[in-house]
């Protein structure tokens, strides 16, 4: 189907005896029209395709409207009519208020999400609305403003409100002047849609904790696949991407957005009040006794009381307090380990006394685990070690670091003896202690979420301003055909390009060609792999043509 | 120098900017002229050409208006401007008696009638196209705008010219046939021309492969609602074992003229050829016949051997040369005769007493031949190969012979000359039988007619129209996606498909939001939105061979069915 805004040829339009023509005078030729081929041609070099068919759509009914566009994509093809660019998207304004669509899991998101994101994403959205027009599609069904905004917990939000009809997606209600789309929360299945059919940027909000099992990583794998040029994940973690780097053609499309941390709350307090204060909390006394290293283990709770035992072993010197979000609440407390569900809105409130009853902590840069803990529990001055795929950006390094290779299939293999090294070494050294707590902080003070939000809106308008200098892939008429080999004396396939004088093209590259008018390289890559019979012969094809 | 007065009705002047120009309606033109042409095209209609430079030459001066006059005068010699083609742009209905308006696509020049023929491709399309007069408009492709008759037009047309492919498509038509499938330069038609196109096929392989790629071209290209049409169902069940949609191929038998073929005094006849050939045993003896090319691909060699083993019955062959063999010893009861016009063929046909076709595998689709020597009461012995048993039926001696299916491109049957002369043989011995079987031929020759085949594809021809009708609705193109899978129970990275349940206009149509496919399908489906589904095959066959492919096709098709309706 033919795409508008065209810039038109020089035209002549002229009614004769009734019948109505267009001369073509950049081609020489007179067409007969129709009406709606008139009006078309009255209005394509303005409208989108989409808000042209709406146009049409009051005055001819949906086959005449189809059967002239199928037409004039014919003439176009001719090289009548249009000139051969399409006409340039306006350009984007800088400083004016970027219109986002939001997408509705954000309703949904304490179902969705977890307890420290969906507060996060509270505090996002409050900055966000300050500086940005926020639509939200509200099914009509539950048209209840207040509950809504109770919902978001934030006022300023528009609601698009639309008759419940599970016929349309609600891609179909997104304001025509909107610059983009936005998932703060993860995508719904039914809202990945989103990423199809549609000329805006999508920014979809990667949650590296939401990232703990296999269906999860293989869903960001779809969404990964399915983004344009012209969308972008934007991660909540430094390391997410490094799991995904073997898998993604282009990491580029991973943008990192740290969450804000407020250090009016989280911030340095008398250490041995706040000790003394969880040691009442949990009737343990024993944790006066020794230095306590908090552990964050985004791991399974089966695995997590794995590492937990090794680690014990190992640095027995020491106590535990596992810092975790599990739903399962079943972890008995002794009195070297204990757990701190985060999960509670009671204990969230408690969590900066807890943060500041810590002398290190023990943090894992995995998928799986909130980076918002690393951040705030640094933004109390706590050294950290770090163990996972790579060296958090979120602290620039404050923090000792131990590295694991990331595994597609094998559970994280836990490099205990490591940890329990740096673990002494800190202990060890007072001045290290001091040195990762003050870094820490100060790395830690950058994250605000009026820059979060900031740095959201600029994604938008760096991805917006793709759209105007879309590369778009050359189109080329291709044919697919059977023939009969006179050598081997057998029917094989051929593909060609036609031209004046068809080029036979390898029939590979010729399928690859045709799916990426419409698919992305990664998707391209993903079809060949699969279908080539020789190796390494995807990123040949897709080297060649990208 | 144009003649005046001319008539401008078709002409429409306009200026643009500081330009002027003239857009011919009826050939689809724009033309960039100056001020005196423009003058010209305003007295044209009333005046003639002196007192148009008398006038004029006042104010231009007499050399420029000649010149413009002789500048005009070369654009009509063009057909441009002054070739009026009556405009007919209403929008086809279907109205089941209204006459269809047929586009004709050849290569040829548009005949009245044809005196000798080059070959039974020519003969088929002439005689369809004549029967079709009957019943419908043509217009046929050529090089000047010329009326034949009331219903028979020639459209000029330039290769690769816009102007005058426009206007082509701005003729709605109902229906384009074509002279023949190994026309592919008309192949592009297809991405512009919106009518069904009806493609014949006259030769179905053999030719080194030619014909079978000329067919799987417009294969790959054709769209759902155009069709081959095929002479005898051979034709479908050799392409039924490469392609997937035997659909596309409609039968329909081709005719013969029961006024030229028609039996005569056998005897009469055979004196009347014996004086014009100088032959006189062909009075007196036995006439074994044969009509046709006098090649190796239509059984010439075979032929003469059978000659050589009935020494004593005359073979008679007309062929408008002897090819290779004239080089050779030939056989002395074989008698060779020039091509034969058109008009003189039936007496020729007349004077056999059996007609042996023992063509090879590859060459007949139909046998028009065949069927135009049964017309004349002549039974017939033909090997068991390709069309010509359906044409035979039980109406002459049909031959076993060996056909090699696999071979597609080359020479893929034989028949034995011993058994081929038995079976003549038989019928030369038994008069009775010889009368009762020429008796048999041209009853059964008596059903096929022209004007039959003409109904038949005209009836073809609307089934088609209306498939069109039926396709044209919106196909919603879902959203697919292709996206790497870590398969943990398998412990590797695998590729799939996946099916959003999105289409380009936002709706959702399905029940769940998403479906998992197998990349094949998903392939499919993403291909289809650019490609048919004969291209898709073709991709489909290259990955997964053909029964795979075929069976991923029908159920992707099936899907789409469900539902777009």
């Amino acid at each position: 189907m033919i795409q508008f805004p065209r810039n038109l040829h020089n035209l002549h339009q002229f009614k004769r005896n009734g019948e109505q023509f267009v001369a073509d005078l950049d081609a020489g030729v007179v067409i007969p029209v129709n009406e709606v081929i008139w009006d078309v041609l009255n209005a394509c070099s303005v409208l989108e395709t989409d808000a042209l068919i709406d146009t049409l759509a009051d005055k001819y009914n949906h086959s005449e409207v189809f059967e002239t566009l199928n037409y004039l994509s014919k003439l176009s093809e001719m090289g009548l009519l249009f000139s051969a660019h399409q006409a340039e998207m306006e350009p984007i304004r800088c400083n004016e208020r970027l219109k986002i669509f939001m997408t509705a899991s954000i309703l949904e998101s304490r179902k969705t999400t977890s307890f420290l994101e969906g507060a996060a994403n509270h505090q996002l959205l409050k900055m966000l609305v300050n500086h940005a027009d926020l639509y939200l599609p509200v099914s009509e069904k539950d048209n209840n403003r207040r509950e809504i905004e109770e919902g978001l917990r934030v006022e300023g939000v528009q609601p698009i409100f639309f008759k419940s009809d599970r016929s349309f997606s609600p891609a179909k209600f997104i304001p025509k002047d909107c610059d983009g789309i936005l998932a703060l929360s993860p995508l719904t299945i039914g809202e990945q849609v989103y990423l199809k059919f549609n000329t805006i940027p999508v920014v979809l909000r990667l949650s590296n904790a939401a990232l703990a099992s296999h269906a999860a990583r293989n869903t960001t794998l779809e969404r990964c696949a399915a983004l344009k040029h012209f969308d972008a994940f934007a991660c909540d973690a430094s390391w997410t991407q490094t799991f995904f780097s073997d898998l993604v053609p282009d990491v580029g499309v991973f943008h990192h957005i740290p969450y804000g941390v407020d250090t009016s709350v989280f911030k340095p307090m008398n250490k041995t009040k706040c000790k003394h204060q969880l040691s009442q909390a949990l009737g343990n006394e024993e944790i006066l006794q020794k230095p306590l290293v908090g552990v964050v283990s985004g791991l399974n709770p089966h695995e997590t009381l794995r590492f937990m035992r090794k680690l014990r072993s190992a640095n027995p010197n020491v106590n535990y307090l596992v810092i975790h979000s599990s739903l399962m609440d079943d972890f008995e407390s002794d009195g070297c380990v204990n757990f701190f569900n985060i999960a509670s809105q009671q204990d969230k409130e408690a969590s900066p006394f807890i943060f500041n009853a810590l002398d290190a902590l023990v943090f894992p840069a995995i998928l799986g685990v909130s980076p918002l803990l690393l951040l705030e529990i640094v933004a109390c001055g706590i050294p950290t070690i770090v163990w996972g795929y790579s060296i958090p950006e979120e602290i620039s390094g404050a923090c000792r670091f131990v590295q694991v290779a990331p595994s597609l299939f094998d559970p994280v293999q836990l490099p205990v003896k490591s940890i329990s090294q740096e673990l002494k070494f800190l202990f060890e050294n007072p001045d290290e202690q001091r040195r990762l707590g003050q870094e820490g902080l100060e790395a830690v003070s950058a994250y605000t979420y009026e820059a979060a939000g900031q740095r959201i809106l600029n994604l938008f308008r760096d991805l917006r301003g793709r759209l105007g200098c879309q590369s778009n892939p050359a189109k080329h008429r291709l044919l697919f055909k059977k023939h009969y080999n006179l050598v081997s004396g057998e029917i094989e396939s051929e593909a060609y390009v036609l031209s004046k004088i068809p080029m036979p093209v390898d029939l590979e590259q010729a399928i690859a060609m045709t799916l990426l008018e419409e698919h992305t390289p990664m998707e391209v890559k993903t079809v060949l792999e699969s279908i080539c019979r020789e190796p390494g012969r995807a990123e040949k094809i897709l080297e060649n043509l990208v | 120098m144009l003649v005046c007065p001319k008539p401008t009705t078709h002409l429409h002047k306009f200026q643009q900017g500081n330009r002027l120009y003239v857009a011919d309606l009826s050939q689809c033109v724009v033309l960039a002229i100056d001020k005196v042409v423009w003058e010209i095209l305003d007295l044209c209609p009333l005046f003639s050409s002196e007192e148009i430079v008398e006038e004029l030459g006042k104010k231009y001066g007499n050399e420029a208006v000649v010149a413009a006059l002789n500048s005009l005068g070369t654009m009509e010699g063009r057909g441009l401007l002054f070739s009026n083609l009556a405009t007919d742009r209403s929008v086809t209905k279907t109205d089941a008696s209204r006459r269809l308006k047929i586009l004709v696509l050849q290569s040829e020049r548009y005949a009245a009638d044809i005196t000798r023929a080059t070959g039974g491709v020519s003969v088929a399309h002439h005689n369809l196209i004549k029967s079709l007069e009957a019943y419908t408009s043509l217009d046929v492709v050529g090089e000047h705008d010329e009326k034949f008759n009331e219903h028979v037009q020639s459209i000029r047309y330039q290769r690769s010219d816009r102007a005058t492919l426009l206007k082509l498509i701005g003729r709605n038509y109902d229906a384009v046939l074509l002279d023949s499938h190994q026309n592919t330069q008309f192949l592009s038609f297809l991405r512009y021309v919106d009518a069904p196109f009806v493609v014949p096929i006259y030769s179905a392989r053999g030719h080194n492969g030619d014909v079978i790629n000329a067919g799987l071209l417009w294969y790959a290209a054709m769209r759902p609602f155009d069709a081959f049409l095929v002479p005898t169902n051979s034709v479908r069940d050799l392409y039924d074992r490469f392609v997937c949609d035997k659909d596309i191929f409609h039968t329909v038998f081709l005719g013969v003229d029961h006024n030229k073929f028609q039996p005569l005094d056998k005897q009469r006849a055979k004196n009347e050829v014996a004086r014009m050939l100088n032959k006189p045993e062909i009075a007196t003896s036995s006439v074994v016949g044969f009509f046709s090319r006098f090649q190796p691909e239509k059984g010439a060699g075979i032929y003469i051997k059978i000659a050589k083993l009935l020494p004593n019955a005359c073979f008679l062959l007309t062929a408008p040369t002897l090819n290779f063999y004239a080089h050779q010893q030939l056989p002395p009861n074989l008698i060779c005769a020039p091509q034969q016009p058109r008009d003189q063929l039936a007496r020729f046909l007349n004077a056999f007493d059996v007609y042996c076709f023992p063509s090879m595998v590859g060459e007949e689709t139909f046998g028009l031949a065949l069927l135009e020597t049964m017309a004349c009461g002549v039974p017939p012995v033909v090997p068991q190969l390709d069309g010509l048993p359906e044409v035979v039926g039980d109406a002459g001696i049909v031959v076993p012979a060996q056909a090699y299916d696999d071979e597609i491109g080359s020479f893929a049957g034989t028949v034995s000359p011993n058994t081929m002369a038995d079976a003549v043989n038989s019928l030369l011995t038994d008069e009775k039988a010889r009368l009762a079987l020429g008796q048999k031929a041209r009853e059964r020759a008596l059903t096929f007619t022209w004007d039959k085949t003409a109904q038949n594809v005209i009836a073809l021809f609307r089934k088609l129209k209306q498939i069109q009708q039926l396709e044209n609705g919106y196909k919603r193109p879902f959203g697919i996606s292709f996206a790497p899978y870590l398969n943990s129970r398998r412990r590797q990275i695998e590729s799939r498909a996946i099916l959003n349940n999105i289409t380009a206009k936002k709706e959702r149509p399905l029940m769940k939001d998403r479906y998992a496919q197998s990349i094949a399908e998903g392939l499919s489906l993403a291909l289809l939105r650019k490609h048919g589904h004969h291209e898709v095959e073709a991709v489909l066959h290259y990955l997964y061979g053909r029964e795979k492919a075929k069976a991923i096709l029908e159920k992707v098709l099936g899907f789409e069915e469900a539902v777009n309706g």
